[in-house]
């Protein structure tokens, strides 16, 4: 029985059909966007906890935290693609890892962004060697540097191979990121980021967190397959069914 | 008015937002970029071996 999975592991077939799922992934994250920035804007209080409590500047959690688990979920799936890759050897899996890569690079570094913005008014300061900051930006480090072994390296199967090892080994940060909040006494270490139950948040703020992670993810997946469908053309450029796109698609597009 | 200075706040709220604004629609820019980059590139090259540039 042909496997649906397996045809569409070919690039002349996917190609096609990560075109048509774009538009579709567009349209997801724009309206979840909107509604969670509505709802983060217009139906929470303007106060996060109870005795001690955060004013208008909590509101940056609707970037901050969907950024943040995106920059670790991205890291795990652009492990996993090159870890298929490694074992199966199969072309698109090494492509579609050099595709997730930039979009996480970005979610990292949104991260670092608003919680240096968040940090200052709650903390006092932008910055600070805290356990989750410093393994947030090594994670950050991380992308950056696969992405530039693989562009170091001009043999593209050596460098999906190369790259395919660093992010591998590179993957325990993603647990480290993950419990270094875990200080049981805020008096006995320096960690900035406390232990936060998700059952704590209040309900409005928690819904509008958890609709913006969803349009993060849906943007995600929007902007991997457009990178991902440009590394194809690239890379399968030998291929008759590539003249084919690059004849119909380039006369569409190209327009002047 | 009160919902643009966010409690005093705006410095650091629209900072942040305004960053995301910026690499979000940014990046998508760069891919639409790249994408007619790679179609005009790939173009190119077609013409010229059709052309009879490989002889």
């Amino acid at each position: 029985m042909p496997n649906p999975w397996f045809k569409y592991a070919s690039p002349a077939a996917f190609y096609p059909l990560a075109g048509r799922l774009i538009p579709m992934f567009w349209v997801l994250a724009a309206g979840l966007i909107l509604l969670g920035l509505y709802w983060g804007f217009f139906q929470t209080p303007d106060q996060l906890g109870g005795t001690n409590p955060q004013k208008e500047y909590y509101r940056i959690i609707f970037i901050h935290v969907p950024a943040a688990w995106m920059s670790m979920w991205l890291y795990v799936v652009m492990v996993g693609w090159a870890a298929i890759g490694l074992v199966f050897n199969t072309r698109l899996s090494f492509m579609m890892a050099n595709a997730v890569a930039p979009t996480g690079a970005v979610f990292t570094f949104l991260a670092l962004w608003t919680g240096a913005f968040w940090g200052r008014p709650s903390w006092g300061t932008y910055w600070d060697w805290d356990p989750r900051l410093t393994s947030e930006l090594i994670l950050f480090f991380l992308y950056i540097g696969y992405i530039a072994l693989h562009s170091a390296i001009d043999d593209t199967r050596r460098a999906d191979r190369a790259a395919a090892l660093l992010a591998i080994v590179g993957l325990v940060m993603v647990p480290v990121i993950f419990w270094s909040i875990n200080c049981p006494d805020p008096n006995q270490c320096a960690a900035l980021h406390q232990r936060s139950g998700l059952g704590k948040i209040e309900g409005n703020i928690l819904f509008s967190m958890l609709i913006m992670t969803l349009g993060f993810w849906m943007y995600s997946f929007a902007t991997t397959l457009m990178r991902l469908r440009g590394v194809i053309l690239n890379r399968e450029s030998e291929a008759t069914w590539v003249r084919e796109v690059v004849r119909t698609e380039g006369r569409l597009e190209l327009q002047p | 008015m009160e919902f643009l200075s966010q409690g005093g706040y705006a410095g650091f709220v629209w900072g942040s937002y305004g960053m995301a604004l910026v690499l979000l629609v940014g990046e998508v820019v760069g891919l639409r970029r790249q994408r007619r980059t790679i179609l005009a590139r790939l173009g190119r090259l077609l013409r010229l071996r059709g052309s009879g540039g490989d002889q």
